[in-house]
């Protein structure tokens, strides 16, 4: 019953990328973008209810396997992208960010959806408030790596002259350079905090707040890059060469979440 | 003049040195370098036996590698210099800035003249109708409505506000600067001072020691030094060295629950805790604590943290059983015997044997038959003994009792006997570390989680405005500035303007 929610989502999500894709190609019917926008929305509070509902179900919060850890992330990166869009008004972002999340979420289809029972080392509170800081640091970074495809795709519009649609659709270059840079500058506080929560439990569980798991090196990774790329922009990078070393530091985050968290060593396996 | 020029030398040096270590690019190239080691610390599992390593590398690969330090990347000397280059770039890099970001956010504010304005990047002129008193009315308004802490000076007709709010989030980095290098502070005195430790201690024993993963630096030195005896007891024989505690831990109890499906154990444990108690070396008790995974207990400094478990090979435990009266509520008669053993309960004028212990027993509910299942290491999952009651010398009647039942147990007379712990046969894996260094590392901690928030979340913003009488209008002239997030302050900008203008 409860995965009906979670179904009806994830249709709302494709009806929503089909309408921004059909925006993107026509950009002058603008209904097609905020009708987008509510689908998108309605699909998110779905999305939502079925959490809680798997929530209560499971009496824990839904993070624990590979199936809840896609979920909330997707669920993670539609909340960012509403902000976002809320408060920048850029449609073309939804043509973009929408497919990424369904392309994310993709492996809920063949993966085990049942709620298995809790590792006693994970019953703790910390479990929903470090997850839901790293996930929403990684849907933040979802967003800048989008935002910086997007700038690429237009830079190679400009570089080669060609003004046409996809120009016309996606925002000017220094926006989209603000905005990634932006989102990079709310991920990685939250990511920090992230990692400063898990600190803490495995200090509590374990006695120590660092025992150089895969998946806190992997992290420390994620962390250091994405430090890296704003102290480069406090010296003045800024543009393509910010959009690339965002996009790579995206793919660590990809290969910590898919990779890393699979290999079986140490408490982030699911 | 020799001496001088060799001065100059030094200061040269010294100089050029310091610019090395302030500079932004080299912290990037370290944190680049430190993404790298990441890399391969993530992909090269660290501290495993050397036999597992040639399962997956090659001999000269593994061999490589073991020069390199990658097998245990975090103790070379390489990585602790990158943390010291790290820590002493991060150091010059604050102490470089810090007073210009200091005097930045204790500047007063002052009116700009007309080449400031000139400069800052959003200015916008309004002519307000109403007269100077009504502009200035209003530009106050609106700039106490969005928090900016203002100065107003008059001169020459000329009225000037300077405002501004936010200073403080030029002080951000600084706090997130700080609380990396309390972090490596913590964890060196935890390293120098500390030590991590294990201790696998069976139901009812105690321990005076813990045996050490890594000996505190401290010790190491001193003793290495002849200045003072390291407490740490090494096993001549090349055991693993042992750390005294300064008093006794003793574990009372130890337990283990398991997740059930449709009331049967799964073998996946939900919850695992010890009873520890703690005796002091005159063997007096000072405390008791029910630790469990994520409940840790503390005395001394030192932490015991609850971290496995296991059934120890060859071990005889005790059953403990309960005869009660079928029809009387009281909470009937502890039976304590060992395998293999009997014993004579007055109560029932019955002689109870326990023929056999297995450690994972359960019931087919519908048949009442007992199967028994494959635990592994010999996991105590639902321990089942086998009960014979005899009669005098005769045998009355066989029954099997168990920790989680999934039927009631096959009791013909008027009493039941139920199953209450094996113990003794188990020991509690504790983790127990002592870390002196761990409340600066909360402090750096705490810093790290409020220090990025301030920096990248506020922003220092300055706005002035000018009002001057243009043929009884006032012609009013905003400037404003701020040091990062410019796309939020236009939009705060342009929103004083228009509330101005209203």
């Amino acid at each position: 019953m409860n995965l009906t929610f979670f179904f009806a989502a994830v249709a709302l999500y494709l009806i929503a990328t089909a309408g921004y894709c059909i925006f993107f190609i026509q950009p002058e019917r603008k209904s097609i973008a905020s009708i987008s926008l509510w689908t998108t929305f309605l699909g998110f509070v779905l999305h939502f209810i079925y959490f809680i509902l798997r929530w209560s179900e499971g009496g824990r919060i839904p993070v624990t396997s590979f199936f809840e850890a896609i979920n909330a992330l997707g669920m993670g990166i539609v909340m960012v992208f509403l902000i976002m869009e809320l408060r920048y008004r850029i449609p073309a972002l939804g043509t973009f960010m929408l497919p990424l999340v369904l392309i994310l979420m993709a492996p809920a289809a063949v993966t085990s959806r049942q709620i298995a029972g809790l590792d006693p080392i994970l019953k703790s509170a910390w479990l929903g408030i470090h997850t839901s800081l790293a996930l929403l640091g990684d849907a933040a970074f979802a967003f800048a790596f989008i935002v910086s495809l997007m700038y690429l795709l237009q830079d190679h519009q400009l570089k080669h002259k060609r003004l046409g649609a996809i120009f016309h659709r996606l925002p000017p270059l220094d926006v989209m350079d603000t905005i990634s840079y932006r989102a990079l500058s709310i991920g990685w506080p939250l990511f920090t905090l992230g990692m400063i929560t898990g600190s803490i439990w495995a200090e509590s569980a374990w006695g120590t707040y660092w025992s150089w798991q895969p998946k806190e090196t992997a992290s420390l990774l994620v962390w250091v890059l994405y430090l890296a790329v704003l102290h480069l922009r406090t010296i003045g990078w800024r543009g393509r060469k910010m959009a690339y070393l965002t996009i790579a530091g995206f793919l660590f985050v990809l290969i910590s979440f898919f990779v890393v968290s699979r290999i079986g060593v140490g408490k982030h396996t699911f | 003049m020799e001496k001088q020029d060799q001065q100059g030398m030094v200061e040269v040096v010294a100089d050029k040195i310091w610019k090395f270590f302030s500079s932004v690019k080299l912290a990037v190239v370290l944190l680049i370098i430190l993404a790298v080691v990441s890399v391969i610390g993530t992909v090269i599992q660290q501290n495993q036996a050397p036999e597992e390593y040639l399962k997956e590398y090659s001999l000269t690969t593994v061999q490589w590698f073991e020069t390199l330090g990658f097998f245990d990347l975090y103790h070379t000397w390489w990585f602790v210099l990158l943390l010291l280059l790290l820590t002493a770039n991060l150091t010059i890099c604050t102490l470089e800035r810090f007073p210009h970001a200091w005097k930045a956010m204790r500047a007063p504010l002052k009116p700009l003249e007309d080449d400031g304005f000139k400069a800052v990047p959003y200015k916008k002129e309004i002519m307000i109708k109403g007269g100077m008193e009504a502009a200035e009315t209003a530009a106050l308004r609106a700039l106490q409505g969005k928090r900016y802490t203002h100065q107003l000076t008059k001169e020459q007709g000329v009225t000037h506000l300077a405002s501004q709010k936010g200073a403080y989030s030029r002080m951000g980095v600084y706090v997130t600067h700080v609380s990396i290098i309390l972090i490596f502070v913590g964890a060196l005195i935890g390293a120098f001072f500390g030590f991590k430790g294990f201790l696998n201690l069976p139901e009812g024993e105690a321990s005076a020691v813990v045996y050490l993963r890594n000996e505190p630096l401290w010790d190491q030195i001193m003793d290495g030094f002849g200045i003072s005896k390291s407490p740490v007891i090494h096993d001549p024989r090349g055991g693993v060295p042992a750390m005294p505690l300064g008093y006794y831990v003793r574990t009372d109890d130890f337990e283990v629950d398991y997740y059930a499906n449709a009331g049967r154990p799964t073998g996946m444990p939900s919850e695992y805790w010890s009873i520890l108690s703690v005796y002091d070396l005159q063997q007096q008790k000072v405390l008791e604590k029910r630790i469990r995974v994520n409940d840790p207990l503390t005395h001394h400094g030192i932490t015991f943290y609850q971290s496995s478990y296991g059934t120890i090979p060859n071990a005889t435990g005790r059953i403990v059983l309960n005869v009660s009266q079928k029809n009387s509520p009281g909470p009937g008669e502890t039976v304590v015997l060992m395998p293999g053993t009997s014993v004579y309960v007055k109560s029932i004028d019955r002689t109870i044997k326990a023929a056999g212990l297995a450690p994972f027993g359960m019931r087919d509910a519908a048949t009442g038959q007992v199967q028994y299942y494959q635990a592994r290491n010999e996991e105590l999952i639902n321990p089942t003994v086998e009960l014979e009651v005899y009669r005098g010398k005769s045998l009355a009647y066989k029954t099997q009792v168990m920790k989680v039942d999934s039927s009631e147990p096959s009791m013909p007379e008027d009493y039941r006997i139920s199953y209450v712990d094996y113990w003794g046969a188990r020991y509690t894996g504790l983790q127990v570390t002592k870390d002196p260094g761990v409340w600066i590392v909360y402090a750096g901690f705490i810093m790290l989680c409020v220090g990025p928030l301030i920096a990248f979340f506020g922003s220092h913003r300055k706005l002035w405005v000018r009002i001057q009488d243009r043929k009884g209008q006032a012609a009013v002239l905003v400037g404003g500035s701020s040091n990062r997030n410019r796309l939020a302050f236009e939009r705060e900008f342009n929103s004083i303007v228009e509330a101005i203008a209203k």
